[in-house]
């Protein structure tokens, strides 16, 4: 069983982490076809340099970025006068080197690295952290390189991300004005080359997030690579596609093709038609069939669930309801009898009728029993059948635990138990509902006092933390008895559960007060919790939030079902 | 990218490294650009570091191993003495080894910063960021070492490696590089591979429903957890595992502890907790437990528990998990690194050869090196970097361009 509970669980984490790296690349795959967009429509350079900034900050987090160009010997920055990088030139150095053939380079800390070492101490201060992308257009070589404040902000992270964004980039500076001129000084077959480059490096980037990419004419669709082959294959060719679909499609918008292919299967393309400073036009498509059914199965499913979570939450109202109603309907002549037993113990006493009053007190005892039982099935169905205000306030922390020193001390001395309280906190006003708080701790000293003999029985306040670091009040009831077995603990907060079904006979109690505990300390925003141990003892702990809640509706009253 | 490894059970330190450097120049066909050294504490360390830098090796990075190592041929022990190794030929990749001396004067923070800027001046890459840092410390300075290489470098470094370890905790372990030999330093290698690496860092154990909270501490000593001694706590929660011990005054529980350690929740996937664990080595005289890995007072531990089954099954679970990071499949595989618990292998010790199975079925066969350690460090699922006990990392050097 350990085995098997060792696998699901190994592969749940497994599964969980699949899933957060598909979000995570599904968010990078669509910060980038957004860039490609932007930027193939781009027609200057200060145009890419602002779709760069903006495609790139919430990936790679920097401070500032500039745009390098190389000359001879050094990495010069383009930035603007009033940039923090303006007139910062940098030699090439074996780093830098390296980013001009084509790998991006990050440093941990600049003071270390050559050629940042040789800067100013005034912006070394700025600059502890740099991202060196490099960036090729034709046979000119960018260099973007984005800045933090922070050392050792950048990681292998970020380089992966920059290697992904480095080939888009390129292909989109192939296409604005200023490196058109530059490659029109060029040899053509040399253009032609760098062209066929630079749309193998887009093909790759597309393919890397899943998109295919095409060139389209009228009549024509030219796949770039063969990512969209792949895409396409029910068709017989790329062209059948195109012509079936393209009076969908209109530059500069994203469409989502839902249908059956020519083969019989259905599938879904988010296709997007884009102009380019030539003649044809560019298409991406993206086949997210598996995301479109993904999320199809997922809602499926929600909708059964929501479905499912309805009927029960019904079938548990009206269990409840009947259950308030009986409750009253045997108060009512519980009552009576009580009373009326109270009028003839009064007479037995008065005519000095022993044998009777014997009889009576049974009586007596036996309906005050079946009345504390009724009393604890109206709280749980009350919880249960609708909505409970919860008034919340600041209650006095000495108070509350006077108040319960006093009402449990004759059942802890009953078996010979000694009772400690502990207060571990300064302040002294808490956010409760007093009447509730204090009900679950009565209730939790008198089970140990039921369970313990010639032991302690403690209440022990402090301030604890929750993961996220909000404090917590910390009420723990501590015993030294009988204990509760591992595989019990979770049973106890069960309606009508004790540990041992002889417990109802042997320590009395109706099964109830833990479960009606529990809900308490959940309607007042906090938990009940247990650790136990075999004949060492039981820790039974109430956490219970230690700020108010902001909300104003909140901090008046909590409402729950 | 080219990845072999050697090994060796000669008796001669001499002979046995002078083997290991024939292997692998003969599996590489290059002379390798970096090595990975795992030899058990029986050889002559100095001896060995020595013959290695005569025979033209340009760079190292060892640490010894409990009892010999593991390499996808099998154990490397013959009584209690092996010695395997694990090299790269990378002419596209850089890489880099550096060691600091840790002393009176130099703090294990310290130490492990000067170590990794010679490792990257020896890879010719200052201050650039590596893709993956590798360690080897002497048992209980690990927490410190990688809190001074994150300090320097950043938390999103994956930082990996494992404790020196000798053949019976009398400290008798070592470290060694192309540089020097030593009983008490920091090594750090960083890698810049031409090729993309994928790693895991897994416990082969589950956590119980059975926590408390540490209410006092001192670095590895848990003195006491929920106000009362750790031992008695321990014990209770075990069911008594330490009640002799705790009766007789035993203070050594490093068998007795070892399938059922204790964890903290290093972070959660989707509401599913992972744990770093510490493994429980003595009773202190206030009945306290003397841990391999530190703990703060607010802790909340859990009580964990492992079986000899997933202990042995582990290794090559763990070598999966590092795939699935990756998305790779065995065929993209070219090496890789494993860090093996020693507290782990001597409880299964008669079951190694289904450990290294494992990790064969899991790598199909490409090599690997798996050392015996006193302590391991790795990267959780979530980017932790941590130092743990009764923990398995793996390292794997892929095919593809990085």
């Amino acid at each position: 069983m350990k085995q098997v509970n060792e696998e699901l669980r190994e592969s749940l984490v497994e599964l969980q982490v699949q899933l957060e790296q598909e979000r995570t690349w599904r968010k990078e795959g669509d910060l980038l076809l957004e860039g490609v967009t932007r930027l193939a429509i781009a027609r200057d350079s200060e145009t890419v340099y602002a779709v760069l900034v903006d495609v790139l900050g919430p990936l790679l987090g920097f401070d500032v970025a500039a745009l390098f160009l190389a000359d001879d010997n050094a990495l010069v920055s383009m930035a603007a006068e009033e940039h923090s990088l303006a007139g910062v030139r940098l030699s090439i150095d074996s780093a830098l080197r390296r980013v001009l053939l084509g790998k991006s380079v990050a440093v941990f800390d600049t003071s270390k690295q050559p050629a940042w070492a040789a800067q100013s101490s005034t912006l070394l201060d700025r600059v502890r952290s740099a991202l060196h992308i490099p960036i090729f257009a034709g046979e000119s070589v960018a260099v973007l390189i984005c800045v933090h404040s922070e050392k050792g902000f950048f990681s292998a992270r970020h380089t992966r991300i920059a290697q992904r964004i480095m080939p888009m980039v390129s292909a989109a500076l192939l296409s604005i004005q200023g490196f058109q001129l530059r490659l029109k000084s060029e040899q053509q077959n040399q253009a032609a080359a760098a062209v066929a480059t630079h749309r193998d490096l887009l093909e790759r980037a597309l393919g890397s997030v899943g998109a295919g990419v095409g060139y389209v004419t009228s009549a024509d669709l030219v796949p770039l690579g063969r990512t969209l082959h792949e895409i396409l294959a029910d068709w017989k060719t790329p062209d059948a596609w195109w012509l079936h679909y393209r009076n969908h499609l209109h530059p500069g918008h994203t469409v989502l093709i839902n249908d059956t292919s020519p083969t019989g299967n259905r599938f879904t393309h988010e296709a997007t038609l884009m102009d380019t400073t030539g003649d044809d036009q560019l298409l991406l498509i993206a086949d997210v069939t598996r995301w479109v059914l993904a999320e199809q199965a997922l809602q499926d499913m929600n909708a059964e669930l929501i479905v499912a979570r309805d009927a029960a939450l019904s079938a548990n109202r009206a269990k409840s309801n009947f259950l308030a109603n009986m409750s009253h309907e045997l108060r009512t002549p519980l009552n009576a009898i009580m009373g009326y037993t109270d009028l003839l113990t009064e007479d037995a006493q008065a005519r000095k009728e022993t044998e009777t009053l014997s009889y009576l007190e049974q009586v007596l005892q036996a309906a005050t029993q079946l009345l504390s039982l009724i009393d604890d099935v109206l709280d749980l169905s009350r919880i249960d059948a609708e909505p409970i205000n919860m008034h919340m306030g600041w209650i006095d922390l000495d108070n509350l635990l006077e108040d319960i020193h006093v009402t449990i001390t004759p059942a802890i001395e009953q078996h010979g138990n000694t009772l400690r309280i502990t207060c571990k906190i300064s302040r002294n006003k808490i956010w409760a509902n007093k009447d509730r708080l204090q009900q679950v701790l009565l209730n939790l000293l008198s089970n140990a006092a039921k369970f313990t003999t010639s032991g302690f029985i403690e209440i022990y306040v402090g301030l604890c933390h929750t993961d996220d670091g909000r404090e917590q009040f910390s009420f723990e009831v501590r015993d030294t008895g009988v204990g509760i077995p591992a595989d019990r603990l979770e049973d106890i907060f069960q309606p009508f559960s004790q540990v041992d079904t002889s417990n109802t006979r042997r320590y009395g109690g109706t099964g109830l007060g833990l479960t009606i505990s529990r809900s308490y300390c959940e309607l007042m925003g906090g938990s009940l919790e247990v650790t136990s141990t075999v004949n060492v003892g039981s820790i039974f702990t109430v956490l219970l939030p230690a700020t108010c809640p902001s909300n104003d509706n909140e901090n008046k009253e909590r409402r729950e079902h | 990218m080219h990845v072999a490894t050697a090994d060796s059970t000669l008796e001669s330190s001499k002979e046995a490294a002078s083997q290991l450097w024939e292997q692998l120049s003969n599996r590489l066909g290059n002379p390798p650009d970096w090595i990975v050294v795992a030899p058990s504490v029986n050889y002559d360390i100095p001896q060995v570091q020595q013959t290695l830098n005569s025979l033209g090796a340009k760079r190292f990075h060892g640490s010894t191993s409990c009892l010999g190592a593991m390499t996808e041929r099998g154990v490397i022990n013959a009584e209690g003495r092996g010695i395997a190794a694990f090299g790269i030929a990378d002419p596209n990749g850089d890489y880099g080894v550096g060691e600091a001396s840790l002393d009176a004067t130099t703090s294990p923070e310290a130490a492990a910063c000067q170590a990794l800027d010679a490792a990257l001046s020896d890879a010719e890459r200052p201050g650039e960021v590596p893709d993956l840092i590798w360690i080897s410390a002497p048992p209980g300075c690990e927490e410190r070492v990688i809190s001074g290489l994150e300090s320097s470098l950043g938390a999103g470094v994956p930082i990996v490696g494992g404790s020196s370890a000798d053949n019976d905790v009398s400290g008798q372990w070592a470290q060694l590089t192309q540089v020097g030999v030593h009983l008490n330093a920091v090594i750090v290698s960083v890698l810049f591979p031409s090729t993309k690496l994928h790693f895991a860092f897994h416990s082969g154990y589950e956590p119980t429903e059975i926590k408390g909270r540490v209410t006092r501490a001192d670095g590895r000593i848990l003195y006491e957890i929920d106000e009362r001694p750790a031992a008695e706590v321990y014990n209770d929660w075990t069911d008594g595992v330490l009640q002799d011990a705790l009766a007789t005054g035993e203070q050594n529980v490093l068998p007795l502890t070892t399938l059922y350690p204790l964890g903290r929740v290093v972070g959660s996937v989707g509401g599913t907790a992972y744990h770093q664990l510490s493994h429980p080595d003595r009773i202190t005289s206030e009945r306290g437990l003397s841990l391999f890995s530190d703990v703060e007072v607010g802790d909340e531990v859990w009580l964990m528990q492992g079986t000899r089954h997933s202990l042995v099954e582990r290794g090559g679970r763990v070598a999966r998990a590092a795939m699935q990071a990756g998305n790779i499949k065995p065929d993209d595989i070219a090496g890789g690194l494993v860090i093996y618990c020693a507290g782990c292998m001597l409880t299964v010790q008669d079951q190694m050869d289904d450990v290294v199975g494992h990790l064969n079925d899991a790598l199909d066969g490409h090599p690997f090196l798996g050392s015996f350690t006193f302590g391991e460090q790795g990267c959780f699922i979530g980017g932790e970097n941590r130092h743990g006990n009764l923990m398995i990392s793996v390292l794997l050097l892929g095919n593809a361009p990085a």
